[in-house]
């Protein structure tokens, strides 16, 4: 692990930044971590992922601002292409024990007091985001998920990654059995998506397998769509009062910063 | 005899919760030793126990001459002794390292026979009252709240209970939960408290917190009462689950009787069974469904074969997870969801 400040940017005047690196296992991990001049406690910490290009830099500049403005931790981490190929799922590669990692860091320094963060993900950020909740709500205040792909719905009848019945060839950890006994959890949870409401180009990054077009879409606007409901139909069906919000951000194609700048941030640091 | 002598002399483990300056004169009536009394005594000779566990949490050597304090009390180990909580007053037994003095009545023929203890007395505190571990127990009932919790029961002595009620409670840790680690019968005994400590859990807890120095032979109510002491303690403590292991196999007295009782059961939101091959796994699993009882999975040395844990799976249709998977955040999180902990206990 090591700690190594950096000199607070122009557009977050307030707030303290630092940079760490925790070695889990035989992988590393880095992230940047914002503190507020003043924290407000009620608020829970901000971890916010980026996607397979690993943007981490642009997440915290859209993020940072805001989470200075009210108060909240903000904890960026940085899954590097050496040591995290396949950072978006959680099976054979293990990015939740990473998250744990910092977590329980930053806890353990006095950084954050609480258990629980908010966790938001853009793309491929946005899959780990839902898959670690799954597995872990006891850890999250409040999910956001924004443009992944596609997602594991809360769907015993299709096959993991892409639900949560059996694979026929489960990878490691065998997460849709773990997924599927923490569903009642996961579904109590506030779950935020959203999407640009332009984001339906099928660029060469959008997975086309058949069996997600069929039950998720074609775009990621469909997808989006789908998850949404696919999270209240399941809450339904286990009397679960769901509290799932959908969100779609006008003039907004797959691109972060297009959909930091329509207000996205601001949304999810105020929720 | 003052309090420096009583202050100096070797005590043991499972009285840590008595402070020995309350120590101030002794009973020779040892006759009427009760189950928990203070015994006086001094060593004799060195049998199978060499040391005797420290409060401190270390072991100090025991030598001939030595005088130490230890609760009278029974044993249940099938790797060593069988003895009951009785005091000759010519000699007695030490038959747990942790502390416990009694009489042996069998022991293992692999082992030596048990370390002998010239019983003093009983050790009486200022008001001249023997001093008795159940005086110093936990306050009872120190909070109502329901704690979600995980029994660790196994076929025997050795079959991987502690290893796995370790291996959870550290994976509980890292998933994020409080966790209550609770030793709910056996004999007092530094080794396990110290691993579970060890675990990162929140709070750890055994019998003799609950006044037994073991709880071999008790009265049921007793031990079933010391196991709800422990769990109200651990919720008072903030605990989010508590891993709560039984002693011995589930053929032992009081485990057999804990695991026949309904209300006992319906405090475990599962059960987790260690045992050591495929067909103690099988045996094991139809007799706990005689209880009603079926174990959400298998662990223990079993696990340690990939062939013997498929074996086992087979006959059992349980999955069998091992020590490195117990530790894994996202199997213990499942398994506490499994076992009840909802959102709804973590918002109270």
């Amino acid at each position: 692990m090591c700690i190594a400040p950096i000199h607070p940017k122009a557009d977050t005047p307030t707030a303290t930044q630092k940079r760490l690196c925790l070695h889990v296992g035989k992988k590393a991990v880095s992230a940047c971590v914002q503190i507020p001049a003043r924290v407000n406690s009620s608020l829970a910490p901000m971890i916010a992922l980026h996607g397979i290009s690993r943007n981490a830099d642009d997440i915290l500049h859209a993020f940072g601002p805001e989470c200075d403005r009210v108060g909240r931790v903000l904890v960026v981490p940085r899954f590097s292409r050496k040591h995290w190929p396949h950072f978006q799922t959680i099976a054979r590669h293990r990015p939740d024990r990473a998250l744990l990692a910092l977590m329980d860091h930053l806890r353990q320094t006095g950084v954050i007091s609480s258990t629980r963060v908010s966790i938001f993900g853009y793309s491929g950020g946005a899959q780990l985001a839902h898959r670690f909740a799954m597995i872990y709500p006891q850890r999250i205040a409040s999910l956001h998920v924004a443009a992944a792909g596609w997602y594991c719905a809360p769907d015993h009848k299709q096959a993991f990654p892409m639900g949560l019945g059996q694979p026929a060839e489960p990878e490691g950890l065998n997460a849709a059995s773990l997924a599927k006994r923490q569903l009642r959890n996961f579904l109590t949870l506030p779950i935020h998506v959203y999407v640009g409401r332009e984001d339906v180009e099928r660029d060469d990054a959008l997975r086309k397998d058949p069996s997600i077009e069929t039950h998720q879409g074609r775009s990621r606007l469909a997808r989006a769509r789908s998850y949404a409901e696919s999270l209240r139909r399941a809450a339904r069906a286990r009397s679960i009062p769901a509290q799932v919000e959908f969100t779609e951000l006008p003039g907004c194609a797959h691109d972060f910063s297009i959909c930091a700048k329509a207000g996205m941030t601001r949304l999810v640091c105020t929720r | 005899m003052t309090h420096l002598a009583f202050s100096t002399m070797k005590w043991c483990f499972s009285a840590r919760r008595i402070d020995p300056v309350l120590a101030t004169g002794l009973k020779e009536d040892l006759a009427q030793a009760a189950p928990g009394d203070m015994i006086l005594g001094r060593v004799i000779s060195i049998g199978n126990h060499t040391r005797i566990q420290l409060p401190s949490g270390r072991p100090a050597t025991l030598y001939p001459g030595d005088l130490v304090a230890l609760p009278c009390g029974a044993r249940y180990a099938p790797d060593q002794f069988e003895g009951v909580a009785e005091i000759d007053p010519k000699s007695c037994d030490m038959l747990a390292g942790g502390g416990c003095v009694g009489l042996m009545r069998q022991r293992n023929e692999r082992i030596k026979p048990p370390t002998q203890i010239q019983p003093l007395g009983r050790i009486t505190g200022p008001d001249g009252r023997v001093l008795n571990t159940r005086d110093f127990a936990l306050l009872e009932r120190l909070s109502t709240r329901s704690l979600p919790a995980i029994c660790v029961i196994g076929t025997s002595m050795n079959s991987g209970k502690t290893t796995a009620a370790v291996a959870l409670s550290h994976g509980l840790t890292r998933a994020g939960y409080r966790v209550g680690a609770l030793k709910a019968t056996g004999t007092g005994s530094f080794g396990d408290f110290n691993k579970l400590v060890d675990s990162g859990a929140a709070y750890v807890a055994d019998f003799s917190d609950a006044g037994m120095a073991t709880t071999y032979l008790e009265p049921m109510e007793r031990v079933i009462g010391g196991i709800d002491v422990l769990l109200a303690a651990s919720a008072s403590q903030g605990c989010d689950i508590a891993v709560v292991e039984i002693a011995d196999g589930i053929f032992q007295r009081e485990t057999a009787a804990l695991l026949a009782d309904p209300a006992v059961q319906a405090r475990f939101g599962g059960f987790i069974f260690a045992c050591g091959d495929a067909v103690a796994a099988a045996g094991g699993v139809l007799c706990m469904a005689e209880m009603g009882i079926r174990p959400m999975m298998l662990t223990g040395m079993l696990s340690c074969s990939p062939i013997a844990a498929a074996e086992a799976e087979h006959a059992t249709g349980v999955s069998v997870l091992t020590k490195r998977q117990l530790e894994d955040p996202a199997e213990a999180n499942a398994l506490a969801a499994q076992a009840g902990v909802t959102e709804l206990d973590r918002a109270a």
